[in-house]
């Protein structure tokens, strides 16, 4: 897959809140690469800048927040570079967004039907409505949902039937990546889980590529094949998802201690480890590495210096030990 | 296993909520818990696991008396506490306690973690005649808020969701209760502190002697926490067991849907079930409250409630395909 050109291509991209305290980094020195047909996961705790870094990505950062550094380009196409009306035409046909709420993400006053008809007539004008109405047909029976349902307002739907409509206006254009921010965690298990399937069926069928962030690691790791871990603004490591464990020998101690902080459900355990601490304030990151206060490896240089990114195996790690480890190369 | 044979702490017979829903000619109720029974024994931890709307959380507010039951019954040690109110009530809040989902909504804004402690210590009566002080100072250390005399001065909005659920907790300690309701106290938490503050409930059931009714959407916590896991639908016991076998060997197809369906499982391939449709809580509903997705189901599911089944000592479904 090394040799296709990447859905979405992030480099040494940071992305500031502009505050009264002066520019706080949410983002800092991020690199991702999302290949076609690709499931990545984005796992992070809140506030860890995974949200940030997607709202970055589809480049609707508000609220004072700018790429202050870095690039980030999907299919080739630096989004930063784009002009408003050019930006208005990309987005949504070659990239979508599924946002964590359905209820916000829905006009409330639309039927789900005009909804997806004013999304597919606003990007191809040469569409007549009756087009339109019969793909909004086939996008709800692509999703599962009865198409009756679609004369419906957002507000006589159940939770899931609503992310269901999210989801399918995210991939009325057939976008070539589609983020997905916590799409499924205010749903009810069962439904979460019938909703992932459905996502993967239709992922298989169309090809496109897939962002996923979330939160939760159980989760992710069924469901992507790469797994970026991200803390304090900072990707600390990317590995492929079969390859996870909570082995530290090969792996970030963020990413073992998030490991071992999860019941796993097909195992007996008396203990669970979790970590020391909470998550950093970002406007007050600790020196050095932001994970060392909370890390039981941490040494001297851990405490002064940013870790670099080392490529160990299949896995892009940004901690010191690795530094020294046979086999780890300086990415 | 070795501490069979112990009294139940708390256990209730044949549980039933109904709320009134609609005006008028459209007067009716809805029946979130109907007929639940469960018992938790002396230091025991009894996982209620189910989806929104299973009534998981009703059940845990009617033990407080925060709900009204409107039948059955709920006993704790040999006291009937369904219908109990004013004193009666405030000396059973004094022995069980309840620890909310949302530690940003339970604490008061204006208040130092340790003035929310001072209240429930001065109104109850303490084992020993230490001085306020000293026993916040104790119940912090407990429940790991420290250096004590930091986080006696701290707002809520100082500390972070893990340090305000730890004051809830100690809170709820104050009054020094046998039975702790937990309510998905870790589900609003980070993933990296959702640990700690489990683990902090683990070491409490040992040295407090508490027992607890863990109130979860999740089964891998509730398998984790629990002794026992009841799994709700509908407002009904579908199934009940010792956390190992319901995972292991579940019997129920609601349990097999929701195993199937939770991370980790290792399931592959569509889930166990024939709809998406939500349960009828409706007080006029038949049968069995899971028979409109049930990959399963026959025809008498519709119209007769299937009875509870014993399966092996101490687990028991209720499923007419099981019966």
């Amino acid at each position: 897959m090394v040799e296709d050109q990447p859905v979405l291509d992030v480099r040494n991209a940071s992305i500031a809140y502009q505050t009264a305290r002066g520019p706080v980094l949410a983002a800092r020195d991020v690199s991702l690469t999302v290949y076609p047909h690709e499931i990545v996961g984005l796992i992070g705790e809140s506030g860890s800048g995974k949200s940030t870094l997607a709202y970055g990505i589809m480049r609707l950062l508000k609220n004072g927040a700018r790429l202050v550094q870095g690039e980030i380009r999907i299919l080739g196409r630096d989004v930063y570079a784009m002009q408003k009306e050019e930006l208005r035409a990309f987005r949504w046909l070659h990239m979508s967004m599924v946002f964590q709420s359905a209820m916000n993400a829905l006009n409330p006053v639309l039927t789900i039907e005009d909804q997806i008809i004013d999304t597919l007539q606003s990007h191809q004008p040469q569409m007549t409505r009756r087009e339109a109405s019969l793909r909004a047909r086939e996008l709800a029976e692509m999703v599962r949902i009865d198409a009756s349902r679609l004369s419906a307002y957002p507000h006589e739907l159940s939770g899931g039937m609503r992310q269901r409509f999210v989801i399918a206006i995210a991939i009325a254009l057939e976008p070539a990546l589609v983020i997905m921010d916590e799409p499924t965690t205010a749903l009810d298990v069962v439904v979460q889980r019938s909703i992932l399937d459905q996502i993967r069926e239709i992922q298989k069928v169309k090809g496109f590529s897939i962002l996923f962030i979330s939160h939760d690691f159980s989760l992710v790791a069924e469901f992507a094949s790469r797994i970026a871990v991200m803390y304090a603004g900072r990707i600390v490591e990317v590995s492929a998802s079969g390859l996870l464990d909570g082995d530290s020998l090969k792996h970030h101690p963020y990413t073992v201690g998030l490991w071992n902080a999860i019941p796993q459900l097909r195992a007996r355990q008396l203990t669970l480890s979790g970590i020391p601490g909470s998550p950093p304030d970002i406007q007050n990151l600790p020196s050095g590495c932001a994970f060392h206060p909370r890390c039981t490896l941490a040494d001297d240089t851990c405490r002064t210096s940013v870790p670099d990114r080392w490529s160990r195996g299949k896995s892009v790690i940004e901690c010191h030990r690795f530094e020294v480890e046979e086999g780890a190369t300086h990415e | 296993m070795q501490r069979m044979n112990k009294s139940p702490v708390i256990s209730v017979e044949q549980l039933k909520v109904s709320f009134p829903v609609g005006t008028g000619w459209k007067k009716d109720a809805i029946v979130p818990v109907d007929g639940v029974s469960f018992s938790i024994e002396e230091g025991r931890v009894l996982s209620l696991v189910g989806e929104s709307g299973s009534g998981k959380t009703t059940i845990g507010r009617t033990l407080m008396g925060i709900v009204r039951a409107s039948g059955g019954k709920i006993r704790f040690y040999d006291q009937d506490v369904t219908r109990i109110r004013g004193r009666k009530l405030r000396d059973h809040r004094r022995r069980a306690q309840m620890v909310f989902q949302d530690p940003y909504g339970s604490l008061n804004p204006v208040r130092t973690v340790a003035q929310h402690l001072e209240l429930p210590l001065r109104r109850n009566p303490q084992p020993r005649n230490a001085p306020i002080s000293e026993l916040i100072d104790e119940l912090l250390t407990t429940v790991g808020l420290t250096p004590v005399e930091v986080m006696r001065v701290k707002y809520p909005h100082e500390l972070s969701g893990g340090q305000r659920q730890r004051v809830a907790i100690a809170r709820a300690l104050a009054v020094r209760p046998k039975l702790l309701i937990a309510d998905e106290p870790i589900s609003m938490l980070d993933v990296s502190i959702r640990a700690e503050i489990l683990q902090l409930l683990m070491g409490l059931r040992d040295t407090m002697h508490l027992s607890y009714l863990y109130i979860t959407h999740d089964l891998a916590s509730a398998r984790f926490f629990g002794d026992r896991i009841l799994v709700l639908y509908g407002g009904q016991v579908m199934e009940e067991a010792d956390s190992e076998t319901l995972v292991e060997d579940p019997r129920h197809p609601y349990t097999r849907l929701l195993l199937a369906a939770s991370p980790g499982s290792g399931h592959v391939g569509l889930l166990p079930e024939t709809s998406n449709q939500s349960p009828d809580l409706s007080r006029s509903r038949q049968g069995c409250p899971f028979a409109n997705r049930c990959p399963l189901v026959m025809d008498i599911c519709r119209v007769e409630r299937p009875q509870r089944t014993k399966i092996t000592e101490g687990h028991y479904t209720s499923c007419h395909a099981e019966a």
